[in-house]
């Protein structure tokens, strides 16, 4: 009889979890979009708008094809090839994500000589330009498409490309048979560069290019007006939607990467001397224009006064830090659960927040969390944990679903006939064996949430600086030697963890072996 | 002159040695079983054959071409061997219909028609299923499109990497007949490479037992099953 009344703990977090989900990420936009949704919604849609709509999806879908016109190439380089120093490469590559594209954007400028006064060149060339903003978005985010597609092309059966070499020659091989196959891994990393894009703040602000993000930012910090942005985002919503759920049937359908151990080192393409060069050549130029430049710009902008905006930024760095810390901790125990209890199958559920601009999550939660009841928490940092959380959780958990998947349901199954309770599999199996997971997509959080700055800049309560936001604000004020010194710190802050995950994990690889 | 002739190969991956100088000839029309344990270097024979990789030192020659040669500098690619091969868990395109496949393979040769792809879908009985994709065929389905994939090129060899190694009982028994009957029809050298003397019996004209990159015994299936040269050969056919 005491069975039947005994709280079912997996049930009660399963619940928890999604109702967490639920109210961070999804129900504040919901609700904006709901109390918005009238007929006149869209007679806003004036020509400026029409306009803007237009130049941000031509941004987009520019610093997607960019991005894809870099990271494909790239990746077949790293996996498929003897390119020379590949090891090297395999890890350099992952730079430019590192750096944040407004801090690139900074660096170019000062570059080009519109500001500062070390490295001027004073070069004929006219920046403030939507082709400039695409560039140096895809300097910032290839990486994304070279990483999910390197690891699907490891990951492909490589008897199935041996199969096709019977018939016709390598380059056949790769378009008809290879590139089909990672072709949903191509689409999901397109769709993760086309939403970053479009909540882009700072560099589109930087160089004078009105699209939807500094439109939205003007208009809601100047009269509070939602309207504009709700119309403006609902069809970007629903066209990243649309592909989401497109992509989740098409990979539901047939799962085309499967993990196998068919990886021969005897396959990689030699590369002649001249394909050599040609190859070193498009690494360089995309590794120099993208971490090289900015940083050695930076470095020589900063005139080395680390100290000074140490001492001066230093409040924004404390800040930056504790909300990272705890947004990036929160991320990862809800986005634990949310991968641990919802398979595959809710994908479309747990990445819808992924389809929403940074804006209009801005504008959603600061409509959501704006009464009376939870002032306490708008009126606090709190807020903007909330914000990091609605944005980037669907990346933690992502992060975190196939290190589930790597453990056969059968562990678990064995424990719970010995009558292992579920906080005792917690504790004895899943987080043991979780923990490399745990790591890496807290480290994620982190990342995302450190470098954050377009709905931190809409939410920030009175008075409280994240180091992004003290960044963009200083840009203005024309500081130069404060606003590099200060960038590298933020840069610095972004590496630290990753650097340390590397580390850990080649001495975990280590004692291993 | 063998149709198929291998002579004096080597093969290295790094450090480890995985063919070592090794010989081996195959007559026209006939089948070869090679029989031994995981990891003695038949999987990467097989390779060597097709093209998928190349060998360090030797010859191979394939009725009569020269494909590979290490002291002429020949290296003839794989798509040019005209070489038909089933996979182990064949390896079936999971983007591309039944009909796709033998479309594909046949596009290759450019003998692409209508007829054609017929012929060969009627021929492993898969005119029905023509539209489906693997994922929604059975085991046995699945393995006769492996089979017609492999013989649609009408190709000079067939090279067949343990297709049964995960297939249940039944299956394997349709396998063998499916290959004995087409083999009948085309009369196609095949090669056959598996760790179980099961497979073999019945259809294996000749037999080679390798060991560590190495050709142990090679002869007449019946000469090979009546008289082990040794013990390791014994255990391996199961005596």
């Amino acid at each position: 009889m005491l069975q039947r009344f005994r709280i079912d703990l997996r049930l009660l977090l399963k619940i928890l979890a999604f109702l967490l989900f639920l109210i961070l990420a999804i129900l504040p936009v919901l609700c904006i979009f709901l109390s918005n949704l009238s007929p006149e919604l869209f007679s806003v849609f004036d020509e400026r708008l029409s306009s803007i709509f237009l130049r941000t999806l031509l941004l987009c879908l520019g610093t997607v094809a960019l991005s894809l016109a870099m990271g494909i190439p790239f990746a077949f380089l790293l996996e498929y090839t003897d390119l020379p120093f590949r090891q090297f490469f395999r890890i350099a590559y992952l730079l430019p994500l590192l750096i944040p594209p407004y801090i690139s954007a900074i660096a170019w400028l000062e570059f080009m000589g519109k500001k500062g006064d070390l490295v001027s060149l004073d070069l004929p060339i006219y920046v403030y330009n939507l082709p400039s903003v695409i560039i140096i978005l895809a300097l910032s985010f290839f990486p994304i498409v070279t990483l999910i597609t390197s690891f699907a092309l490891r990951n492909i059966d490589s008897r199935l490309e041996d199969a096709a070499r019977l018939l016709y020659p390598q380059r056949e091989v790769i378009r008809r048979i290879t590139l089909p196959l990672i072709m949903p891994h191509i689409l999901i990393s397109s769709i993760f560069v086309f939403v970053f894009s479009i909540s882009e703040l700072g560099v589109p602000a930087l160089l004078m290019v009105n699209v939807f993000t500094p439109e939205i930012f003007a208009q809601f910090s100047a009269f509070f007006d939602t309207s504009r942005a709700i119309a403006l985002s609902i069809p970007m919503v629903v066209l990243i939607f649309i592909i989401i759920l497109l992509n989740h049937r098409c990979l539901g359908r047939r799962s085309f990467i499967t993990i196998s151990s068919f990886w021969r080192k005897g396959r990689l393409v030699r590369l002649s001397k001249t394909h050599r060069l040609i190859a070193l050549t498009f690494i360089s130029i995309i590794l120099i224009s993208s971490t090289l430049i900015p940083i050695f710009i930076l470095l020589l902008e900063s005139r080395l006064q680390f100290l000074r905006a140490f001492y001066e930024g230093f409040e924004p760095i404390i800040n930056s830090l504790h909300s990272a810390i705890l947004g990036a901790t929160l991320m990862t125990l809800l986005g634990f659960f949310l991968a641990y209890f919802y398979k595959r199958s809710f994908d479309p559920i747990i990445l819808f927040p992924i389809s929403i601009p940074s804006m209009t999550v801005g504008i959603a939660i600061i409509n959501f969390f704006n009464t009376d009841m939870t002032s306490l928490i708008y009126n606090s940092f709190l807020i903007i944990i909330i914000g990091y959380t609605a944005r980037f959780l669907p990346f933690v958990t992502k992060t975190l679903s196939p290190f589930f998947e790597q453990i056969h349901p059968s562990i678990e199954e064995s424990a719970l006939l010995s009558g292992s309770s579920f906080p005792r599999i917690l504790h004895r199996i899943l987080l043991p064996l979780m923990k490399p997971g745990i790591i890496s997509s807290w480290v994620v959080g982190f990342v995302l949430s450190v470098r954050e700055l377009s709905v931190t800049l809409l939410v920030s309560p009175a008075g409280f600086q994240t180091l992004p936001v003290r960044i963009y604000t200083l840009m203005h004020y024309g500081a130069p030697e404060m606003v590099s010194s200060l960038s590298l710190i933020l840069i610095f802050l972004i590496i630290t963890p990753v650097i340390l995950l590397l580390v850990s994990k080649r001495l975990i690889g280590l004692v291993i072996k | 002159m063998s149709f198929i002739e291998i002579h004096k190969v080597d093969k290295s991956f790094g450090k480890k040695r995985v063919i070592s100088n090794l010989s081996l000839w195959v007559e026209k029309n006939e089948l070869l079983g090679i029989l031994g344990p995981s990891g003695c270097g038949k999987t990467t024979l097989l390779r060597l054959i097709a093209g998928f990789e190349v060998p360090d030192r030797g010859e191979i020659r394939i009725d009569g071409d020269c494909v590979y040669s290490s002291s002429n500098g020949i290296f003839v690619p794989p798509e040019k061997r005209n070489i038909g091969m089933v996979f182990q868990d064949l390896a079936l395109w999971p983007h591309m219909t039944v009909r796709e496949h033998i479309d594909f393979v046949l596009g290759s040769r450019n003998i692409k028609s209508k007829e054609k792809i017929e012929e060969i879908l009627e021929l492993v009985d898969l005119k029905s299923l023509s539209e489906s994709y693997p994922e929604q065929l059975s085991g046995g389905e699945k393995q006769r499109v492996a089979i017609a994939r492999a013989l649609a090129q009408e190709p000079r060899v067939l090279l067949l990497d343990e297709p049964l190694s995960n297939l249940d009982q039944i299956l394997r028994k349709d396998f063998k007949g499916e290959i004995t009957k087409l083999r009948k029809k085309f009369g196609i050298t095949t090669i056959y490479v598996t760790h179980n003397y099961l497979e073999l019996i019945d259809i294996a004209d000749k037999i080679a037992i390798m060991r560590k990159g190495r050709i142990i015994q090679f002869g007449r299936s019946k000469e090979v099953y009546q008289s082990p040269k040794n013990n390791f050969v014994r255990n391996i056919l199961g005596k």
